[in-house]
């Protein structure tokens, strides 16, 4: 027995130092075969089940294995809390940089990282990005028997009755830009806030309870609510947009002035910037610091291949990403670094906007 | 509409939709008996066949037949073990366990599995009476009005409070401060999370629920080592007294489905508290609330029926609005766009069929769950006369993976061992853990509405016609209870599983 045990030990013990060990074996398999041939890679997805990002996740993950150098198995897991703060953190911190842990958590990651968030526990321009699912066009509208047709009409109503801003929480990103536009433009507002989510926010405008909102993204609002838009077609509009958020004019949005162009000043264009980028960064892939190289490279090609994909295109289009702009990772290991680089000054100005009530 | 309910049934039970239902609520059967494989990530996982199966009807035979039957069979282990097969199903507990314990286990199944197929048809049933009203109804509840509906079920905590109105109440206020941990919404501060990101986000229902009602029960099965069932009653099922007791308090099982519809048509409301809610039903309108928390079968029949006919309610906003009233309909939600359907004005015309279909998918999946159930019921029905010590390994392993399947974290199964201690010593001091959970679950959504009712009204909601309405029949509800409670001397309500 006391063999048997022995034999045991030393069996255990070689299975484990094969792990550790930098071993030679190894390395010499690793000429002739692919890097993930026999793996599974794990994708955390930041949010929880049935979110809009870890639908469409959960979609990439579906398509990616045909494009990844032995075809590796892809598993999804949740990993919500702290608007993806939590799964940032663990990425940062303790998931290992082997390529086998990689992640996709909601547009944030620089911003926190920027305003110099307590709990943020990792410096965004560090991670390896890999890519980005769609770019988001976000968009503020109001309906159009408080607002009226366009942005000035809405300033001036609002300086008669007080608009009402539904927002999801203080500090999301969808209440920063309510409190830019409402800095940018003197737009009368107050914000409403605690709603679980933009469909419950919708809710709320078309029970009165709300006059606006913004944090909208336009593809989605082309999906969910093309009843409410004159531009799509309705005969019957319910709402008007007053400003979009994008790097330049949405081809659909073409006389709707966006954030940036608002700003009255460079600093206040910093700003919006900032947070233009953010929803310009809208569903990113990341892996850990210090992933080698050769492995961010193999995801990068991977995520752009799947991205063109027919098949995941066309699934991609069906629950309604009708306009995507996915973008490559050095493209958004560009954005974090324009995001988290951005003059103190205006990092502070930010950090104010979003903690102000 | 007649046209539309029949084309809506004939395209359910065409082939291969109904394939579909029976593929879908096999998973789901399986999924919501064992506790740890989370309804919800199952739901998630099963998404993307949408885009396989294409046709919308056959999608949501699968999708929504799955999602109907992991509630119903998610009260087979909240009966047998105490352990919630859902975060949901726990109020099954509070009667259906003691039952077990007396040997009844069989009755319980049968009473909670009868009452969730009748209370599920008159879900279903509700859910095709209001397609015309739906839009105005939905549309009825602003924030102010969800602000009362959650004070009203505040005032429950009374009638679940035990044996002292004082330890009831208290435990109910515990309740309230801890649902006050996290982010809170409307400021963006972070409130008692000791530096933990896990807790951001509130503490989370099955972890809490799993900690509070299973582990006492598990220790309690051990310190008597000897099986669940600590009677054996001649009948070793008893399941069809069970079926006619659903029949026997008819009307309490449809005032509890009925229950179940309306806070599930609420949305954000939904899931845990329709249970409850019911469960605090069938004890005020008792006569002798002394039976309650020992094993009085109507306190398995109110929560059986709520759990079923709440999914009718979900339906309700997220077909007619898009807005999903609990995380189930929000993964649905996806469904809809999958193939090819927007929620909305158009679901109540032009795609009138899809929406009675899913009204006949609720309607057969409850039928086929309750059936193939009873199949079943007296092959489980004997676990709970095996020796406890065979068991508690096996019903460990199902708490603590129950408790991680909520957020895949190490913290859930920590925070499900905090909540077993803080239930054991509950327990042992004779107070009632219902008033707590329900203090937990209606806390965030009673200061959510209010803040929302008071950043878009300042305080002019409060003189609101439907506010004065709702505060009167409020006032007049807890005066009347007061009242009752004086002159019965102050009848006592156990809530919770006696003490050995």
């Amino acid at each position: 027995m006391k063999w048997a045990n022995r034999i045991l030990v030393l069996a255990a013990a070689v299975w484990l130092l094969q792990g550790v060990i930098p071993g030679a074996p190894e390395s010499a398999q690793a000429q002739t075969k692919p890097y993930y041939e026999g793996k599974t890679i794990l994708i955390i997805v930041g949010s929880g089940p049935g979110a809009g990002n870890d639908i469409r996740t959960r979609l990439w993950a579906r398509h990616a294995s045909r494009h990844i150098p032995g075809h590796p198995k892809l598993i999804v897991q949740n990993r919500s809390g702290g608007g993806g703060l939590r799964a940032r953190n663990y990425l940062y911190n303790i998931a290992k940089p082997d390529g086998l842990t990689i992640a996709e958590i909601i547009r944030g990651t620089g911003l926190q990282h920027a305003i110099g968030d307590p709990a943020a526990r990792f410096e965004a321009d560090k991670f390896n990005w890999i890519g980005n699912l769609t770019t988001a066009t976000a968009i503020c509208v109001g309906r159009i028997d408080r607002v009226g047709k366009n942005l000035e009409e809405a300033v001036a109503r609002s300086k008669k009755t007080q608009l009402r801003d539904a927002e999801a929480g203080a500090t999301s990103t969808g209440a920063a830009i309510g409190k830019m536009v409402r800095k940018f433009t003197g737009l009368n507002t107050r914000q409403v806030v605690g709603y679980q989510g933009g469909a419950a926010i919708d809710l709320a405008i078309e029970k009165g309870e709300a006059d606006m909102r913004c944090g909208f993204v336009w593809s989605s609002a082309k999906t969910r609510k093309r009843q409410w838009f004159a531009r799509l077609g309705s005969k019957t509009p319910f709402v008007s947009v007053l400003v979009q958020v994008a790097t330049k004019r949405h081809p659909e949005l073409a006389d709707i002035p966006t954030l940036i162009e608002l700003a009255p000043d460079a600093e206040a264009k910093d700003v919006a910037e900032m947070l233009t980028f953010t929803y310009r960064n809208a569903y990113p892939m990341l892996a850990p610091p210090g992933t080698p190289a050769h492995v961010v490279k193999i995801l990068r090609d991977a995520f752009w291949a799947t991205v063109h994909d027919p098949q995941y295109l066309a699934e991609a289009r069906k629950i309604g990403y009708l306009d995507d702009e996915p973008l490559k990772g050095e493209e958004v290991q560009q954005l974090i670094g324009k995001i988290v680089s951005a003059p103190e000054k205006s990092r502070k100005a930010m950090a104010g906007i979003v903690k102000e009530n | 509409m007649i046209e539309a309910a029949i084309s809506g049934l004939l395209q359910v039970l065409s082939w291969p939709a109904f394939g579909f239902l029976l593929i879908g609520g096999g998973i789901g059967f399986v999924v919501g008996i064992l506790p740890g494989l989370g309804g919800l990530t199952t739901l998630a996982l099963m998404l993307p066949f949408a885009y396989a199966i294409q046709e919308p009807i056959s999608a949501f035979c699968f999708l929504l037949g799955m999602h109907a039957i992991t509630g119903t069979t998610g009260d087979i282990t909240s009966i047998l073990f105490g352990i919630p097969g859902e975060g949901t199903s726990a109020a099954t507990i509070m009667d259906g366990y003691p039952m077990t314990k007396n040997g009844q286990a069989g009755r319980a199944l049968g009473a909670a599995l009868m009452s969730s197929l009748v209370a599920g048809l008159e879900g279903a049933l509700i859910l095709a009476i209001s397609i015309p009203i739906m839009r105005p109804l939905v549309l009825f509840f602003g924030a102010p009005e969800l602000f009362m509906l959650t004070i009203l079920g505040i005032t429950f905590l009374a009638t679940l409070s035990s044996a002292s109105l004082s330890k009831g109440i208290l435990a109910g206020g515990i309740g309230l401060a801890v649902s006050a941990v996290g982010i809170e919404n409307h400021t963006g501060t972070l409130r008692y999370t000791m530096g933990s990101i896990y807790l951001w986000e509130g503490l989370s229902l099955a972890p809490v629920v799993v900690g509070l009602f299973a582990i006492p029960e598990i220790v309690d099965l051990a310190v008597r080592g000897s099986s669940i069932a600590e009677s054996r009653v001649e009948k070793i099922s008893g399941v069809m007294e069970g079926v006619k007791d659903t029949f026997r308090h008819f009307w309490l099982t449809m005032r509890c489905g009925m229950i179940g519809v309306l806070v599930g048509a609420v949305p954000g409301v939904g899931g845990g508290v329709s249970q409850w809610m019911a469960y605090a039903h069938a004890v005020q309108s008792s006569k002798d609330q002394r039976r309650f928390g020992k094993g009085a079968v109507e306190g398995v029949l109110g929560p059986g029926a709520a759990n079923n006919s709440k999914e009718g309610g979900n339906l309700i906003p997220t077909v007619a609005f898009g807005v999903p009233g609990t995380t189930g309909m929000a993964i649905l939600l996806g469904a809809f766009l999958i193939v090819g359907l927007t929620p909305g004005p158009d679901m109540l015309t032009k795609h009138l069929d899809v929406t009675l279909a899913m009204v006949w998918i609720l309607v057969i999946s409850n039928v086929l769950a309750a059936g193939v159930a009873f199949l079943f019921l007296s092959q489980l029905v004997k676990l709970t006369f095996v020796r406890g010590n065979l068991l508690i390994p096996f019903l460990v392993v199902f708490v603590f993976l129950g408790a991680f399947a909520a957020n895949n974290d190490f913290a859930d199964i920590v925070v499900a061992l905090v909540f077993g201690v803080l239930g054991y010593f509950m327990v042992l001091f004779g107070w009632p853990r219902a008033p707590f959970v329900l203090g937990l679950v209606l806390g965030r959504l009673a200061e959510r509405y209010l803040g929302i009712s008071l950043g878009a009204y300042g305080t002019d909601w409060l003189l609101q016609p439907t506010i004065v309405v709702m505060t009167v029949i409020l006032l007049g509800t807890v005066s009347y209870s007061v009242y009752k409670r004086m002159r019965t001397g102050g009848q006592v309500v156990e809530g919770g599983v006696e003490p050995e």
